[in-house]
């Protein structure tokens, strides 16, 4: 299943209150940021380590994850990527410091291990924590939210319309797609 | 979130009505009076939340980390409680304390009481009439339903007479409606359309629903109604808001016939005393009872306009009566958050027992998967408080937890059976226990008497009937012996003509005190088996109208 920008997008919708539809404000914001890399206050560096972690956490079955997260961090409030950046850099730091390399350097396995021995798969995810909890909340929680309340991270499970997404109205009415 | 400490919050000067709550009969009673011209000051135990944070609120809610109660600061000191019934009561998930009150989280599921609900002694000889009757409360109903902004469409054969159609259609029946329609049909069970108050289409300026599905906790589109549209309307025509104000007591003159002042603290640490020519306690079922006892003086040595005894006691809500089953085929349920269809055919009973009961088809939302996925799989209820773990997987791992414990397949079925007034469910104060401010805390009683139990028996049989007839294997049902409650608090400041037995007259004024009226959910004599806030609403109006009158 491949992920877009624009999966990114709806992820973000914010459709309900401001009265037009998630999908439709998605669109024309994929439209608007066209060919647009990265205006973010990320640099280049914390943007490949976001996307890193991505992939160790999100599904085999997921493709396009760069664009997708790419898109997704950088679309997030202000305030939310300025509390996200403290963090890729502190992770950043402590990888680099028993590994030598920076983390999207090492192999997916590797990532999973580096993740396991910072202990971020038993740890609660805490904002203001220590930073295997923040870790687990600002990046690995982060991606994951954005993955599962969008349509198609949410379709990986069967459902089309997740909770959280302004897009409800229309598919609770439908019958399911048995061809599927 | 506001959590301003250092706005100002003196008392104002000169103001005509003081309000005591923001929920939807404080916020309709402020709009009313000031929309009259009159200088109303509403004084708020809670916060004032940012409309522009609701998103924000609801991504808190779907992660899986603190309580679901932080995202409106429910409980903690300031919210603590006891309950000693037999039947425990969990206060502190069922109400907010913030400007809005309860309607912040609440379902938006408005129908009316029926007429046999204000006449249960005169039919049944159960309980007690009310002092008014529907046709008394119709055009308050009708004006409430236009001010909340409720969807519904005039297919119920059941429900009482009406004189207008409902500002918005209604919504239409989700899939999983249809699945039970043949049943229905078969054993000739009437569904039909349920009225709430949220926006089938734009409405008041506000957002048609979108379906974020997250109605309870917080509706980020501003689609469902909650009662900080009418406080912003009140504050548009002058009215006054003092937040995280809790009012400690209500003082009277040296006669005991008038109210003289609400008592408040504030943030930061200062009390004040709020004057008015008149007073209105809109606090709900469990704070307006204790609020009164609070108040307790050498007149009234038993609490505030107690004369009669009878604050704090006939304290009711509606038990739940739930049926889950499975189905051979997939259900889609896409995620809404509300259900769509009902069937009061189980109301209007000609015998005293069984009593009156609705019967909710339920749309079974899909659990977030968010949760799950975010917690490492672990699939348990963050709510339990006594689980620490968190799953310790991702990826691939997680998502096959998820595709075998998320089966779309089930349907469930939803009923409220009317619960009599009983004296000995109450509320009371527990000096034992004190809040953030040194008061004793609510003590809630509540015991479910054998006339809710045969209803809950009943129409357990016509929900296994109907799954029956679908083909349905339940999977699980709520246990009749100890059921949740709907979260409809009623009673405890009862209406009535007969002062040694009521609390305030039909003009919802105190019999004891000529200034000091109570518009909540705790005026009702009855609750029925309909969700009680647009009734509350239809009262707020008329105390409005009342107090103006008085004025």
């Amino acid at each position: 299943m491949e992920l877009t920008r624009r999966d990114a997008l709806y992820a973000l919708v914010m459709g309900g209150g401001i009265g037009v539809s998630g999908v439709a404000y998605a669109d024309r914001k994929a439209a608007e940021n066209e060919g647009i890399e990265n205006e973010s206050g990320f640099s280049t560096d914390q943007l490949q380590t976001v996307v890193a972690i991505a992939e160790v956490v999100y599904p085999t079955e997921v493709t396009g994850i760069a664009a997708f997260v790419k898109q997704y961090v950088t679309g997030l409030r202000p305030e939310k990527q300025a509390s996200l950046i403290p963090v890729i850099d502190a992770f950043s730091a402590h990888v680099r410091e028993i590994h030598d390399r920076p983390f999207w350097e090492l192999s997916i396995s590797d990532r999973q291990v580096a993740l396991q021995e910072l202990g971020v798969d038993r740890m609660s995810p805490d904002p203001t924590g220590t930073l295997p909890e923040r870790v687990r909340y600002h990046l690995i929680n982060q991606l994951l939210y954005g993955l599962f309340t969008a349509p198609k991270g949410s379709k990986l499970v069967g459902i089309e319309n997740p909770v959280g997404y302004p897009g409800g109205y229309q598919s609770y009415q439908t019958a399911p797609d048995v061809t599927e | 979130m506001s959590q301003n400490s250092t706005a100002d919050r003196r008392p104002s000067s000169d103001a005509d009505v003081c309000v005591v709550g923001s929920g939807v009969a404080g916020a309709l009673v402020a709009y009313t009076l000031s929309s009259r011209g009159h200088d109303v000051v509403i004084l708020e135990a809670g916060q004032r939340f940012d409309p522009g944070n609701r998103l924000e609120q609801m991504e808190q809610s779907l992660r899986p980390h603190g309580s679901l109660l932080d995202i409106w600061n429910m409980g903690g000191p300031r919210d603590q409680y006891v309950t000693s019934g037999g039947a425990y009561y969990p206060l502190n998930q069922t109400r907010v304390k913030a400007v809005g009150g309860t309607t912040l989280h609440w379902l938006g599921i408005t129908p009316r009481l029926h007429q046999k609900d204000f006449e249960m002694n005169t039919r049944y000889g159960l309980a007690a009439d009310w002092p008014i009757d529907y046709e008394d409360l119709r055009p308050y109903y009708a004006a409430a339903e236009q001010e909340m902004g409720v969807a519904g469409t005039q297919d119920n054969p059941f429900e009482p007479p009406r004189e207008t159609d409902y500002p918005m259609d209604a919504f239409p029946a989700s899939y999983s409606d249809t699945l039970f329609a043949d049943a229905c049909d078969e054993l000739e069970i009437t569904m039909h359309s349920t009225p709430q108050a949220r926006n089938s289409e734009a409405y008041d300026g506000r957002s048609q629903c979108v379906g974020f599905s997250t109605c309870i906790p917080v509706c980020p589109s501003g689609a469902k109604y909650s009662a900080d549209v009418h406080v912003r309307k009140a504050e548009a025509e002058g009215a006054r808001v003092i937040d995280r104000a809790p009012v400690q007591r209500i003082e009277h003159d040296s006669t005991g016939e008038t109210v003289d002042a609400a008592v408040y603290a504030t943030p930061s640490g200062d009390t004040y005393r709020q004057d008015a020519d008149a007073f209105v306690l809109a606090c709900g079922a469990v704070e307006t009872p204790r609020l009164l006892l609070l108040s307790e003086s050498p007149q009234y040595p038993d609490g505030l306009a107690n004369s009669s005894g009878a604050v704090g006691r006939y304290f009711m809500d509606q038990p739940i009566v739930s049926v889950t089953g499975e189905l051979e085929q997939p259900t889609n349920q896409e995620p809404i958050g509300y259900h769509t269809r009902e069937s009061h055919q189980f109301y209007d009973h000609d015998d005293p027992q069984p009593g009156s009961v609705k019967l909710v088809f339920e749309n079974v939302n899909p659990e977030s998967v968010v949760r799950p996925m975010l917690s490492g799989g672990d699939m348990t209820s963050r709510e339990n408080v006594f689980d620490f773990a968190m799953g310790d997987s991702w990826g691939d791992e997680v998502l096959d937890k998820i595709e075998s414990n998320y089966p779309n397949n089930r349907v469930r079925l939803l009923a409220n059976p009317e619960l009599l007034p009983r004296r000995e469910n109450r509320v009371t104060l527990d000096e034992s226990k004190t809040d953030d401010f040194g008061n004793p805390v609510p003590d809630v009683s509540w015991n479910i008497g054998s006339h809710a139990r045969e209803t809950m028996e009943f129409i357990r049989e016509v929900q296994y009937d109907i799954f029956d007839e679908l083909g349905a294997t339940i999977v699980s049902e709520t246990d009749l012996a100890d059921p949740p409650p709907a979260s409809h608090k009623m009673g405890t400041t009862r209406m009535g003509t007969n002062p040694e037995k009521s609390v305030v007259t039909p003009q919802l004024r105190t019999h004891d005190l000529d200034n000091l009226y109570i518009a909540s959910s705790s005026v009702f004599v009855t609750g029925g088996a309909m969700n009680p806030t647009l009734t509350i609403a239809a009262l707020a109006l008329k105390a409005g109208e009342h107090i103006d009158n008085a004025l």
